[in-house]
């Protein structure tokens, strides 16, 4: 009797630590959250100091024309193209550093280290040496473009709304695709090598292989690897305000930077908070959706 | 205890193509010619993405006065010194605030993966009445922006004397990465089949004895890879460190680094310095830990 | 198990141990039975400070009975002092933005000084101190006026030189017409005019903007009666301001480059000017000091256009607060006057904010433009108390001006854009 009753109890308490630290940590604060979205409070004041304001933050934000802008900004550029660069680039990358040639040489470790480097600079950092390489005057990408005759004169990546967005993603692009491809990496290793005998004694070529092999046993990997890296990007203000602070003028503002502004700039928590609020909804309503339509097809062989 | 079963005799050799007699080869391990077809393009892509860390150290070498000036190729390479790393370590206690991050980096991504590890273990193995609202409120953490976490946080953390401490933040560091690496460990832990489980528990293991001796082992690169990402994320916070720490004893190194910005001046050079020494404890951790990403064949037979 | 265990068992001790080498939670300080001891906090990059540094050390060697520790915590971080003194600790001292100090006149957070004023008040009389409009709400004054700044007119005079030009120009219609001149004639090598043209919230062509519609006559927003606030700048002006702007990249006299630059201090303005790629900009009194150490005498100042007009460049500058939550108010009001005398200033390379006490100071003469200037400009103050922030009036202006630099809107368009802003932001 006792023994079902502590299988039973088990996984509750495999779970428990980790789930006590992190409601600790978020519980508590993420009801404050929705709490304040129908306050206004400024970061100055205490808590206690809030008043009510109702539905008034979520009109405001719903009346503002900037939020059409920044939403589409934040579905279309900020996260959809980079989630797919991402996993493009990221899974091309992977394969390479798999690849049996790289081990010839005995290039793979080093191959791999040179991968993760992006990682090793602080947004910060990396923002500011990305827009140095960009500087329309004296940036070395614009300098080789020039020296090779490509154009006359630099391009402004950064002021131009033609190349905005092109080079934001690319910063964002550059520095997240370490995770993606470690997070392959490691998945591809866990596909038995039988499988691949199998397929190419079908005679099937690289592609087929890929695709009838490799994607199918990586399928899970990818699942979270998507799952997690659009709901981080959606939610990303660092890269965007670095980058450009939401410009020029207003073209690349996104939902972050509305929401840091508001909550920072204008010493709106209340407002902040509600745009945090909606963006909330939306990935939450995602994550469902694509959780589910995952599972489905993951069930149907 | 038994481990994995060992991984069977490598895939039978190929025949060689005609002309070609290097003996100590096997087949399909002998270079040729048409390798650099592969490995050319991949190092340049490789050397694309390195190249804005090298200009990073680059810039950390120049003169302040040539940033962002337009100087030409000939010239770019005068006036190289390590100027800016001695007033790094002369004006300030850089090494202490690297000092600072390894053991909060170091200390939260361990409590990480002990605590996502089993409760990954938990969520993969049993089938229970709140597993999926328990994936669901883990992913759902995910979706809150960090910055409205801050007030209430410190209002509670002076409560509890937890201000200007590791603890403190390593706490914080660890409520922060455990959903993600929870997440991946899932992931991992799944493809992972449970006669695994079954044979140690004949040997006579306890539910944490399989944990940390068979199926961690077994997923170690799934595992190697969530401590990490756990680290980076945890080294590259800045919104926390600086908010709870704010003697100059206990910065960590982003909060450091930051200091170095000015409303009247900003010392580039310094800041490219600061962050090339601040690479290089990730660097030595992706050098050593790249290999063990992509050991385990073991996995992939086990799973056949 | 026996690595892992042991791996866990070492993280674990190593946190125990470690939490006894934690510092004490918060910051305020404490009396000790021999004396006190004070937390004075500033946000200035530490390698920025050495002077300030030896001026605390001067205090604290004449002062055994009332010890002072400078903490340095760079960037200004107002929020972050709000939030401590709010939950009752905090540096005893802390340095202030003036555009800041509204934020924090409240009774939870800072000490009103009045009373400490009356009891042992300062050297010089406070009537003469520097915006004392941006330390005073409700009748009570908040912090001390510490230092003083403003931007001047930087330049290269054998720029000017070079290109027929026998001084710097004293309306904004010389200065774009100087620049453009300079621009072509080096033929693109010298900038004529470089400014911070990004749209970013925090970019400093704020300043520019603001100083052109002051000299034109207007303010971006006015309390037309108590409480009541609007937009104090025509839609026409604001356009004509605009354009001004906007022309200077289009007739090159700013390089399109600088579409991208946000701070003043950027390193392609800064070694621009030094290096002499650049021949006019804007800075502050600690900026120009920078450049004028690496341009080894070619640059100079001179007063803003239209700069020795009262109320047509800005003053801005810093504070010093003293904590609500402190235990020795006497002794911090010492320190703070310690700090705002002549003394401090000595060795501290900054304006103070008293004019009596900068008289007393050796100013170099290449920073004459800042001394003339100065009895000339009026802070911030002038939008201060309106339900807009500050910082958003910056955005908004920053963001308009930059959208139709990019050619996302013409000039009425985006005027139109800011009146509507200022007019929803006003209403609160």
């Amino acid at each position: 009797m006792t023994t079902t009753v502590r299988r039973r109890a088990q996984p509750y308490a495999l779970t428990a630590p980790a789930l006590a630290v992190i409601g600790v940590l978020f519980v508590f604060p993420a009801v404050y959250n929705v709490v304040l979205a129908f306050q206004r409070l400024s970061p100055f004041e205490s808590p206690g100091d809030a008043v009510w304001v109702g539905f008034a933050n979520f009109s405001a934000l719903f009346r503002d024309p900037q939020t059409r802008t920044s939403a589409v900004n934040t579905v279309l550029w900020l996260t959809a193209t980079t989630v797919v660069l991402r996993l493009v680039l990221g899974m091309g990358l992977a394969l390479l550093l798999q690849s049996r040639v790289l081990g010839r040489w005995g290039l793979r470790g080093v191959a791999r280290t040179l991968v993760l480097v992006p990682w090793m600079l602080p947004p910060v950092v990396a923002v500011a040496s990305w827009r140095w390489l960009l500087d329309a005057n004296s940036g070395v990408v614009n300098q080789v473009l020039v020296g090779l005759g490509l154009v006359d004169r630099g391009i402004p990546f950064l002021a131009s709304t033609d190349t905005v967005w092109w080079s934001v993603v690319a910063i964002i692009v550059w520095r997240e695709l370490p995770f993606v491809v470690i997070v392959l990496m490691a998945g591809l290793q866990s596909i038995p090598q039988e499988q691949y005998e199998a397929a190419s004694l079908d005679a099937a070529g690289r592609l087929q292989s890929f695709w009838y092999v490799t994607v199918p046993n990586l399928r899970p990997v990818i699942t979270v690897i998507v799952l997690v890296t659009v709901i981080q990007t959606f939610n990303n203000f660092v890269y965007v305000w670095l980058t450009t602070g939401g410009g020029p003028g207003t073209y690349t503002q996104v939902l972050a930077t509305q929401l840091y502004s508001a909550a920072f700039i204008a010493n709106d928590l209340g407002r902040g908070a509600a745009i945090g609020i909606v963006m909330t909804c939306v990935m939450a309503v995602f994550a469902v959706i694509y959780l589910r339509v995952s599972n489905e097809r993951e069930e149907t062989p | 205890m038994t481990r994995a079963p060992e991984l069977p005799a490598p895939a039978p050799v190929r025949p060689a193509p005609s002309g070609e007699h290097r003996p100590q080869r096997r087949g399909s391990d002998r270079r040729r010619a048409s390798d650099l077809l592969v490995v050319v393009p991949t190092f340049l892509v490789l050397g694309l993405i390195a190249f804005p860390a090298v200009w990073m150290v680059f810039t950390s070498l120049r003169p302040p006065q040539s940033l962002a000036t337009q100087v030409p190729f000939t010239q770019m390479f005068d006036g190289l010194s390590l100027e800016a790393y001695s007033r790094l370590f002369d004006g300030s206690s850089f090494g202490r605030y690297v000092g600072n991050s390894l053991v909060v980096s170091l200390v939260s991504t361990a409590c990480t993966v002990v605590l996502a590890s089993v409760a990954a273990y938990g969520l993969s193995r049993f089938r229970f009445r709140l597993r999926g609202s328990i994936v669901l409120l883990v992913i759902a953490t995910q979706l809150l922006p960090f910055v409205v976490l801050i007030t209430p946080i410190y209002i509670a953390f002076a409560e509890m004397g937890l201000l200007n401490s590791y603890v403190g933040l390593v706490v914080v560091y660890t409520a922060m990465t455990l959903p993600l690496a929870i997440v991946l460990t899932l992931g991992y832990f799944e493809s992972i089949p449970q006669v695994l489980d079954e044979a140690a528990r004949i040997d006579g293991c306890s539910t944490l004895g399989v944990i940390f001796r068979v199926i961690i082992p077994v997923a170690a690169p799934g595992i190697v890879t969530v401590a990490v990402t756990t680290f980076i994320a945890t080294w590259e916070e800045y919104l926390f460190a600086s908010v709870l720490m704010t003697t100059d004893e206990l910065k960590t190194v982003q909060v450091g680094l930051a200091g170095y910005f000015g409303e009247y001046a900003t010392d580039w050079s310094l800041i490219m310095a600061g962050a090339t020494v601040a690479a290089v404890p990730t660097l030595i951790l992706f050098a050593v830990v790249q290999k063990r990403i992509v050991s385990g064949l073991s996995a992939g037979s086990v799973k056949g | 198990m026996k690595r892992i265990s042991t791996t866990v068992a070492a993280a674990l001790a190593t946190t125990v141990a470690l939490t006894g080498c934690g510092g004490s939670s918060g910051d305020s300080s404490g009396g000790g039975s021999s004396g006190a001891q004070l937390v004075f906090r500033q946000f200035d990059p530490a390698n920025e400070v050495q002077g300030l540094q030896e001026a605390v050390d001067r205090w604290n060697s004449e002062n055994p009975d009332v010890q002072v520790e400078m903490q340095t915590l760079s960037p200004n971080n107002i929020q972050q002092f709000a939030r401590e003194a709010n939950s009752g600790s905090g540096p005893d001292i802390q340095q202030l933005g003036f555009v800041d100090v509204s934020f924090v006149a409240d009774p939870g957070i800072l000490l009103p000084l009045d009373d400490l004023m009356a009891s042992s008040p300062m050297e010089s009389g406070p009537d003469e101190l520097l915006a004392t409009d941006m330390v005073e709400f409700d009748d009570q004054t908040w912090a001390l006026p510490w230092t003083a700044d403003t931007m001047a007119l930087v330049y290269r005079p054998d720029a000017l030189e070079q290109a027929g030009l026998d001084g710097p120009p004293t309306t904004w219609e010389e200065l774009a017409s100087d620049a453009e001149a300079i621009s072509s004639s080096s033929d693109g090598q010298t900038a004529g005019f470089c400014f911070a043209g990004a749209g970013a919230a925090t970019g400093a062509q704020w300043f520019a903007i603001n100083y052109y519609i002051w000299a034109n006559g207007g303010n971006l927003v006015e309390e037309a009666a108590p409480g009541d606030w609007q937009p104090g700048i025509s839609e026409a002006d604001l356009a004509s301001a605009i354009d001004y702007f906007a022309g200077l990249f289009e007739s090159g006299a700013t390089p399109e480059s600088y579409l991208t630059v946000a701070d003043y201090s950027d390193p392609s303005i800064v070694n621009g000017l030094s290096s002499g790629s650049c021949a006019m900009s804007y800075e502050p009194p600690q900026t120009f000091d920078l450049i004028d150490g690496q341009a080894g005498g070619s640059v100079t100042t001179a007063p803003m256009p239209d700069g020795l007009t009262d109320g047509s460049t800005h003053l801005g500058g810093r504070a010093l607060g003293i904590n609500a939550n402190t235990e020795n108010p006497e002794e911090a009001w010492e320190f703070v006057k310690y700090l705002a005398s002549e003394t401090t200033f000595e060795s501290y390379d900054q304006y103070p904010a008293s004019p009596s006490t900068l008289e007393a100071l050796d100013v170099p003469e290449s920073q004459q433009g800042f001394v003339e200037q100065l009895p000339h400009s009026r802070s911030f103050a002038r939008y201060i108390g309106s339900p807009m922030t500050v910082a958003s009036l910056q955005q908004l202006v920053n963001q308009q001006f930059s959208a139709v630099y990019s050619g996302q809107a013409t000039s009425q368009a985006a005027a139109r854009a800011i009146l509507d802003g200022l007019e929803s932001g006003l209403q609160g």
